[in-house]
């Protein structure tokens, strides 16, 4: 064995990030990975914790910040392949641990993961990724203490949770009602009314991204496979789903014109489209820009190329039309929609390529 | 088209499909109504190599990534 090697050495391949670049994210893009990323310093204590490791080991992020991995949040891994591997890199400073399987006990289930660990190139943390491949039962006759704990086991106080809400994940959930939203809408309006379209347009393409990282979850424990793995149908119903649950809108996806470059979206009664106007009612400049970022987001993950949402004005009454198309088709689409010449998706459609036509 | 007749690369395809079934029903029962389907609009998708001509499946039961392909 090498000083830069723990293990034999493996590719690193089945990340979709390059794990020696994390260190740098902030901890917003941490949390749009979809692996388990958690951050650890020479002992084991835990300094970062990304959103989808919080989701699938149904822990809050708060309560095991500052705690010891391996001895508090997660003694399943209290084995020679992985916290004896994690010290000896350490040690021997070595940059990484070639990917190894584990299975991780929890007491809801056991989980079958991928891991690696590496050297933080700057400084001196350590990162634990973690990529589920099975979701198993609870498995029976473990030693005391060995399955990881539940949330409430991990409260030092056990008034620390009043108050609290909690998902099925145990991920904290607050309830937003209308005034919350309007009060919100009227205040940046009032102050920032020349930036609060492009403000809702990237809010909704974060938003799009972390929730694209819950959703992958639920996928993976649900169905054993990503979205992108899953019939495009049950894609759209676990977003519908989601999105309906929280009273955000429904939303209905149309294929008829995918194989010309085009999906069209209807998102009804959503109170977004309400919070991100653009103009007023019967001025002819409204605009839904969060759903615009929310749905390029979306659609932009799904398909692993950047695609993009726009609005087409007026299109249903009670609700908001958007295409969703390639980004390098926003510009053109924009400007033809919001011309008012082209009200309809066969009509975009026949405008790009009358313009292809035209073009030298 | 009896699903013995299936080419063994499309079974493949539809058994990696989870809901499978859908497709499998649609391409393989007598007089299913032939959809007018994205895999039958462009002959340059890479999946058409897979999937014949004639099986006129419908697309929303195609993995997600392979149907956002298109766009």
């Amino acid at each position: 064995m090498t000083d830069s090697e723990v293990a034999s050495p493996t590719p690193v391949t089945q990340l979709s990030f390059d794990p020696f670049a994390v260190d740098e994210l902030e901890d917003a893009e941490l949390d749009t990975l979809a692996h388990g990323a958690i951050a650890l310093d020479a002992r084991g204590i835990i300094l970062r914790y990304n959103l989808a490791e919080a989701r699938l080991a149904r822990l809050d992020r708060h309560s095991v910040l500052g705690r010891h991995f391996f001895d508090e949040v997660a003694p399943c891994t209290r084995a020679p392949e992985f916290e004896g591997a994690f010290h000896q890199m350490v040690v021997s400073g070595a940059e990484r641990v070639a990917r190894f399987a584990y299975l991780f006990d929890f007491k809801f289930g056991a989980q079958l993961c991928d891991v690696e660990m590496i050297r933080a190139p700057a400084g001196k943390r350590w990162y634990v990724f973690v990529t589920r491949r099975d979701f198993l039962e609870p498995r029976d006759n473990l030693a005391d203490g060995w399955a990881a704990p539940l949330q409430r086991e991990l409260l030092r106080d056990p008034r620390a949770d009043e108050g609290v809400r909690r998902d099925s994940a145990e991920q904290r959930v607050v309830e937003v009602d209308g005034d919350f939203l309007a009060t919100l809408l009227h205040t940046a309006r009032e102050r920032y009314p020349l930036e609060w379209p492009r403000f809702c347009h990237d809010w909704g393409q974060r938003w799009g991204r972390r929730l694209m990282v819950g959703l992958e979850m639920e996928s993976a424990e649900v169905h054993g496979a990503s979205l992108r793995e899953l019939p495009f149908a049950r894609t759209v119903e676990l977003i519908r789903n989601h999105l309906g649950r929280g009273g955000w809108g429904a939303v209905d996806v149309d294929t008829s014109f995918i194989a010309d470059g085009l999906m069209v979206v209807d998102v009804s009664r959503s109170v977004l489209a309400e919070i991100s106007e653009t103009g007023r009612a019967g001025d002819g400049a409204r605009g839904a820009p969060l759903l615009e970022g929310l749905l390029g987001a979306v659609f932009t993950h799904l398909s692993a190329k950047q695609l993009t949402a726009v609005e087409m004005p007026g299109a249903v009454p009670g609700g908001n039309r958007f295409v969703v198309l390639g980004a390098k088709m926003r510009s053109s689409a924009v400007t033809l929609l919001q011309s008012g010449t082209v009200t309809t998706p066969r009509g975009l459609l026949d405008s790009f390529r009358s313009t292809r036509t035209l073009e030298p | 088209m009896s699903q013995d007749s299936i080419p063994a690369s499309l079974r493949e395809d539809l058994l990696r499909v989870t809901d499978g079934e859908t497709l499998l029903r649609t391409a393989t029962l007598p007089g299913a109504p032939m959809r007018r389907s994205a895999l039958s609009l462009d002959p340059t998708a890479e999946f058409l190599g897979r999937i014949p001509w004639d099986t006129a499946a419908d697309e929303r039961a195609l993995p997600t990534a392979t149907l956002l392909r298109l766009l």
